[in-house]
């Protein structure tokens, strides 16, 4: 039972960005990306969720090789992306994104679905005083409870989160993190924290990859990761 | 192979297949005029494009009529049909087809004027014998020119105007009345308007025109300014069955019943399964030929018999007859299709044409190319009945009506 | 006065029912189908095919014909637009794609049979019926009313339903909404069937009245096209009100000026809310993301 790809090989047109990505993931536990800007988190995370065609490679969810179905065929089986920016529907209300959310778990297990929502809701209740409010005109620390809340009503059994930070105060940011921790240890989801934010990201995975221009350089157990004088110097400025 | 050499062979082969393109056509067309009182008509029409009827009926005509005219003058016609699309380039194309690579005798069609203006130069310089069996506009295509040998069986629409002048223009309770046109937004359309207009003035008669797009929706605002002119006397000069079924339709609506209202002979095709009796009623159109006379009824009847049903554009079906009649009168008289001076003299001075039992003396001249005369004694006015299918019938000729009313 | 308004609105009727065609694919896949005129044609011959040919009573001649143009439509949707727009909203192909489409239909529409305008032979309200004092004929009102019960419904549809919901999420980003286990594609699909059934519907009771012919659509697709720009590609109610919009400044010029004045001053609108508001009069402003 893992989510795992080989060999990746990924891009826009002709040029790749990724290349010979070989990752592993496993339930319950939190495996953390990092890597600066434009280092291909972002391809990696598009590709995984199946927005982005792969040239080279497979992708394999539990056993089966997806790397031939559709984006919302991989989010119906459990394989679910929270994208870059959150891309919350802002025309519609907090309670109508999250509901179109558990549009994806409708066919495997939307009771447990919803009783995770409402796990999370209780350790973020402002989204309840919000829940007829357009998502659009949250602040950014809300939308992203929101697109977490969303991604959990899809009942993942693998969840990407790309860059849930970005735009975030570091005091949000700790937030966001609780609420990953908490989401890892309930839903017993595998999650994918593709970062910027190292030392943060590394504080509460457990296993870390480091992605730079398109490759992974460095992998191990987040505690050696983070203690590495390479990872130091690069990305926690130390 | 290098491109110089692929080029080389491309050559030769482009080469080869026209010289036996060349080597097959001549050799039908050769055989084909072998024989005395022997002529090839070359045929343009619009197989495809958006008036496709103009080509079938032409051809029906042909399937129909020719068999029996060639037996009673005792000479043999030969077809040939080129598709002009319906377009004035197709038109070009199509000619140059006829004239060089089948050369023909004798050019009929295109029978729609624009396209006819486009061939008119090209039949002229080739000094062909011209046959307009349904091209109408006679400023546009004109007849006994010195450019071309052009004689025209169907009525110019210059005539029309002016017989329909007569009747419309004509004094209702002993008052002038006001004239209305509607008119579609092309050559055909404008033509007339100028016409009415200019009649209008010479009798001191007012006369407001309301254009129409061709497939508009409705045409109520139309309606509305012609009934606000107080026009009493009105012509619809729209060129398809359904558009004057659009304006009998608005004029419905409008509660506009004007004491006078004519339209073309177009109202024949289309426009009975698009309108209703209780619109029908009191509209009137003007032909040349009693659609009620024998010689049309015979026919109707011998298309009906072959075809089923009756034809889309009478007018051409009948124009055909006329035109191959007096082709095959002055192919016999010249002794054969390919001398062209001596076809269009005789074409000049046929003693008479014939279509079943009706004759036209001395229908050509010397300086005259059109069968049909603008005198409203010879026109006819018809309208249809008020069962659903409404059958044609005649109220007279068109000096009658003026006379009497009808 | 009053008959200029009157009018004016009913014919709008019919203008607004074919924009709703352009509205529903646009707000869901962002493309237009330039072959809606055809598509009206194709119902309409379809109806009667299966009127006088099949011998179905006039009532399920419409509804089957009705399905079959929506459902050519879709596969329209499938072969000739989403293969022509995967590059993004800047990607247009499927503008040519689908003008080319128009001309096949054409094509084959004449070919098969004629270019003349042929009776339905059903389906007409043929009576003139008065409102508000006003004279229209009873067809043209029935489009109207069927053009307003039809954007009701298609509201009520898509801010209640599940399925609104769904099409509400992919006009506001198809992106997302497949991560959501939802297939944009499907929906895309779905709305050119719907779309493409209201063509139909609009085409078959339009040609109840004045007959159908390859040359139908020409027309109407502009003052459809116009109806669209003046209310908003991007709003449902857009087209009643463009149509009504479109409808009242073209009877009311054309009845002062002339008809052809009148189609004129309809396309001028059309320019001036594209200068003025290019959103059309109920869309939405689109965003420019940065």
């Amino acid at each position: 039972m893992t989510l795992q790809a080989r060999g990746l090989e990924a891009g826009y047109g002709r040029a790749a960005i990724l290349s010979s990505i070989d990752l592993t993931l496993e339930p319950g536990g939190i495996v953390a990306v990092i890597g600066s800007n434009g280092a291909g988190k972002s391809t990696l995370a598009r590709t995984l969720a199946g927005l982005l065609r792969l040239k080279q490679g497979e992708i394999e969810a539990d056993g089966v090789l997806v790397q031939d179905h559709s984006a919302e065929r991989r989010a119906r089986s459990g394989l679910i992306l929270v994208p870059e920016g959150r891309r919350l529907f802002g025309r519609q209300t907090v309670a109508e994104n999250i509901r179109i959310g558990g549009r994806a778990a409708s066919r495997r297990s939307p009771e447990r679905a919803r009783q995770n929502v409402e796990m999370l809701l209780d350790s973020f209740p402002v989204l309840r005083e919000r829940w007829n409010q357009k998502a659009g005109l949250l602040s950014g620390g809300e939308q992203q409870m929101v697109a977490l809340t969303r991604a959990v009503a899809s009942e993942p059994r693998y969840l990407l989160l790309d860059e849930p930070s970005l735009g975030l105060s570091p005091r949000l940011t700790q937030e966001v993190f609780r609420l990953v921790t908490l989401i890892a240890r309930e839903t017993g989801a595998g999650i994918l924290l593709i970062e910027q934010m190292a030392e943060q990201a590394l504080q509460i995975a457990d296993f870390a990859y480091v992605l730079e221009q398109g490759r992974i350089t460095a992998e191990g157990p987040s505690s050696e990761v983070g203690s590495s004088e390479a990872v130091r110097t690069a990305y926690l400025g130390k | 192979m290098s491109a110089r050499r692929l080029a080389k062979v491309g050559a030769l082969l482009l080469t080869a297949s026209v010289a036996t393109a060349c080597g097959s056509g001549s050799s039908e067309s050769s055989s084909s005029r072998d024989a005395a009182d022997s002529a090839v008509i070359g045929v343009i029409g619009p197989k495809t494009g958006p008036a496709p009827q103009f080509w079938t009926e032409t051809n029906r005509a042909i399937q129909l009529f020719a068999p029996k005219i060639e037996k009673q003058y005792g000479v043999h016609l030969t077809f040939t049909y080129a598709d002009d699309a319906g377009t004035p380039a197709g038109a070009s194309r199509a000619v140059q087809t006829v004239l060089n690579e089948d050369n023909v005798d004798a050019v009929m069609g295109p029978p729609q004027s624009a396209q006819a203006l486009q061939v008119a130069d090209v039949v002229g310089r080739a000094q062909r014998p011209w046959l307009l069996h349904s091209a109408s506009n006679a400023t546009l295509v004109p007849t006994a020119g010195d450019t071309n040998w052009a004689f025209r069986t169907a009525y110019n629409s210059d005539d029309l105007s002016d017989v329909s002048g007569q009747v419309l223009f004509a004094p209702i309770d002993g008052k002038d009345p006001v004239v209305g046109i509607i008119y579609s937004a092309d050559a055909f359309g404008q033509a007339a308007l100028e016409t009415f207009k200019t009649y209008g003035e010479q009798h001191g008669v007012q006369v407001v025109g309301e254009s129409m797009q061709t497939g508009a929706t409705d045409f109520n605002s139309g309606i509305s300014r012609l009934k606000a002119a107080g026009v009493d006397s009105l012509f619809i000069n729209m060129t398809s069955g359904a558009d004057i079924a659009t304006v009998t339709e608005s004029m419905a609506v409008d509660d506009f019943d004007p004491v006078r209202k004519y339209a073309t002979a177009n109202v024949l095709a289309d426009y009975r399964g698009l309108a209703s009796p209780s619109e029908w009623k009191g509209l009137y159109f003007i032909d040349p030929e009693n659609f009620n006379g024998s010689a049309y009824k015979a026919i109707l009847s011998a298309y009906k018999s072959r075809f089923g049903g009756v034809p889309d554009l009478y007018t051409t079906v009948f124009n055909t007859y006329a035109m191959l009649d007096a082709y095959a009168q002055a192919v016999k008289t010249a002794g054969s299709g390919d001398d062209y001076s001596a076809v269009r003299d005789a074409l000049e001075n046929l003693p008479a044409v014939h279509v079943e039992d009706q004759s036209y003396e001395k229908p050509f001249g010397p300086g005259d190319g059109e069968l049909d005369e603008p005198d409203a004694a010879d026109w006819y006015v018809m309208g249809f009945d008020d069962t659903p299918q409404g059958n044609i019938v005649t109220l007279g000729t068109v000096q009658h009506c003026i006379d009497k009313g009808c | 006065m009053m008959d200029v308004v009157v009018t004016g609105l009913v014919t709008g009727g019919l203008y607004a029912l074919i924009a709703q065609g352009f509205v529903l694919t646009y707000i869901t896949t962002n493309t237009l189908n330039f072959a809606i005129g055809e598509f009206m044609v194709v119902g309409a011959f379809l109806a009667m095919f299966l009127h006088g040919n099949v011998g179905l009573t006039g009532l399920l001649a419409i509804a089957v014909a009705v399905l079959v143009t929506g459902l050519l439509g879709g596969l329209t949707y499938r072969v000739l637009v989403l293969p022509f727009s995967t590059e993004g909203k800047h990607d247009t192909r499927w503008l040519l794609t689908t003008v080319g489409l128009s001309f096949v239909i054409v094509n084959l529409t004449t070919n098969a049979e004629g270019a003349n305008r042929q009776p339905l032979g059903f389906g007409n309200v043929d009576s003139i019926v008065t409102v508000l004092g006003e004279r229209v004929t009873g067809q043209q009102l029935l489009l109207a009313v069927v053009a307003v019960v039809v954007t009701v419904l298609l509201v009520v549809v898509i801010s209640r339903t599940r399925l609104g919901g769904d099409m509400r999420a992919v006009s506001e980003d198809a992106e997302t909404t497949a991560l959501m286990g939802i297939s944009p594609r499907r929906i895309g699909a779905l709305s050119y069937v719907v779309a493409m059934m209201l063509v139909g519907l609009g085409g078959i009771l339009w040609a109840a009245q004045t007959g159908v012919s390859p040359g139908l659509g020409p027309p109407l697709l502009i003052a459809a096209f116009s109806a669209g720009i003046i209310g908003g590609l991007t709003s449902l109610w857009g087209p009643l009100l463009g149509g009504a919009v479109y409808g009242l400044v073209t009877a009311a010029v054309g009845t002062a000026l002339g008809s052809l004045w009148g189609e004129v001053s309809g396309l001028l609108v059309v320019i001036a809310v594209l200068i003025v508001r290019p959103e059309g009069l109920l869309g939405r402003r689109v965003e420019i993301k940065v």
